[in-house]
């Protein structure tokens, strides 16, 4: 019977931490999915449509905020990111597979664009420790003449390819 | 065989209380999570320094990718979440509140209204949030919104509640000042959720 209890509660527990560990994970690679259901591709820049009632991909969005996204894959190599100054508020951030946010950057940080060279190993400017993985680029637009001037300036200058 | 059984039910049983009890844990059951945003609970509103950041533990990672998943780490913006009015009463749909507050110290805020699935309430409102560059600062130095489901036309900011049923509201605060990140307890004050009244008649 102890011997019974032993593997049960070393079942339990063992299951429970795998639980815990894979968890975000499972989020992160059904937002991906997501992601790539509605046409983004790795190592692509997307362009999310202004964020309302509709978005369902991640939990949370805010509508005040427009969103381009990256599906990061750095199986080959390293990725480039370019986030485009536009005058008002930029990031750039980018999502380990397990979703920490290992880098975040904003416009006070930096002169003019944001750009990054991303990988999972060797001499760049971001780490991410993992293969896959997401960007994001946030510009905050709250009236119509803001959101038309950053989703032109984002659809022709923001990045993401692999170098 | 009956051993046999009797192992295989063991071990189907356990993973069962061992997955399930990882579920509800970290909020993804709709049963209360055990873990939660708590460690820092300014007046109701409750937050995590931990969100985003590569220090968070497993059970606070794996409770945010479900309820705040691609959250920023703290020093690009920090995120607090209220889920009851002043009275400490849920907040519901069928209910009006006025939400007033101070302007913090960051370089853009926002509150938005979320349903209790984590997304925007599906309605077409267009009115799913306030922020800094709507809000309109009072003589007393606050800025208000009316929340319920209905526009008041009163002329008041109106965040809308409509279809939300029990609801949420997600404070951002976009680089926020140093003190506000190191001691919020005494360097944010946090907006108030007053309750207007309610259509059931519940509470007044």
């Amino acid at each position: 019977m102890i011997r019974f209890l032993i593997a049960f509660l070393a079942i339990a527990l063992s299951s429970h931490a795998i639980a815990v560990w894979y968890l975000p994970r499972l989020a992160m690679n059904t937002a991906m999915a997501r992601m790539e259901a509605i046409g983004a591709q790795a190592n692509t820049i997307a362009h999310i449509p202004p964020t309302d009632e509709t978005s369902r991909r991640v939990v949370r969005p805010s509508p005040d905020l427009l969103y381009s996204i990256c599906l990061l894959d750095l199986a080959d190599g390293p990725v480039r990111i370019r986030a485009a100054d536009w005058g008002g508020y930029l990031s750039l951030s980018l999502f380990a597979a397990n979703t920490d946010n290992v880098f975040a950057r904003n416009d006070n940080d930096v002169d003019g664009d944001i750009d990054v060279m991303v990988a999972n190993s060797g001499d760049v400017d971001v780490l991410l420790g993992s293969t896959r993985g997401i960007a994001i680029i946030r510009r905050l637009v709250t009236d119509p003449d803001a959101l038309a001037r950053a989703d032109e300036i984002r659809r022709n200058n923001d990045m993401c390819e692999p170098l | 065989m009956g051993a046999l059984i009797r192992w295989l039910v063991a071990i189907v049983l356990a993973c069962v209380a061992g997955i399930g009890s990882a579920l509800w844990m970290t909020g993804w059951t709709s049963l209360p999570p055990l873990v939660g945003l708590s460690t820092i609970d300014i007046n109701d509103w409750t937050s995590d320094p931990a969100i985003g950041s590569e220090t968070a533990n497993p059970y606070m990672r794996a409770y945010i990718a479900r309820r705040g998943l691609l959250g920023l780490r703290r020093e690009e913006a920090t995120y607090y979440l209220r889920t009851v009015d002043d009275g400490g009463q849920p907040l519901r749909e069928n209910c009006a509140y006025v939400i007033e507050g101070e302007t913090p110290d960051a370089r853009w805020w926002s509150v938005t209204l979320y349903a209790g699935d984590n997304y925007l309430v599906e309605n077409e409102d267009d009115a799913h949030s306030i922020d800094m560059t709507r809000a309109i600062i009072g003589a007393d130095g606050f800025w208000r919104a009316t929340i319920q489901a209905t526009d008041p036309g009163d002329g008041s900011f109106w965040v809308s509640s409509r279809n939300a049923g029990q609801f949420d509201l997600l404070l951002r605060l976009y680089n926020a000042g140093d003190a506000v990140l190191e001691t919020p307890e005494t360097a944010l004050t946090t907006p108030d959720i007053l309750l207007l009244g309610c259509q059931d008649g519940g509470a007044q």
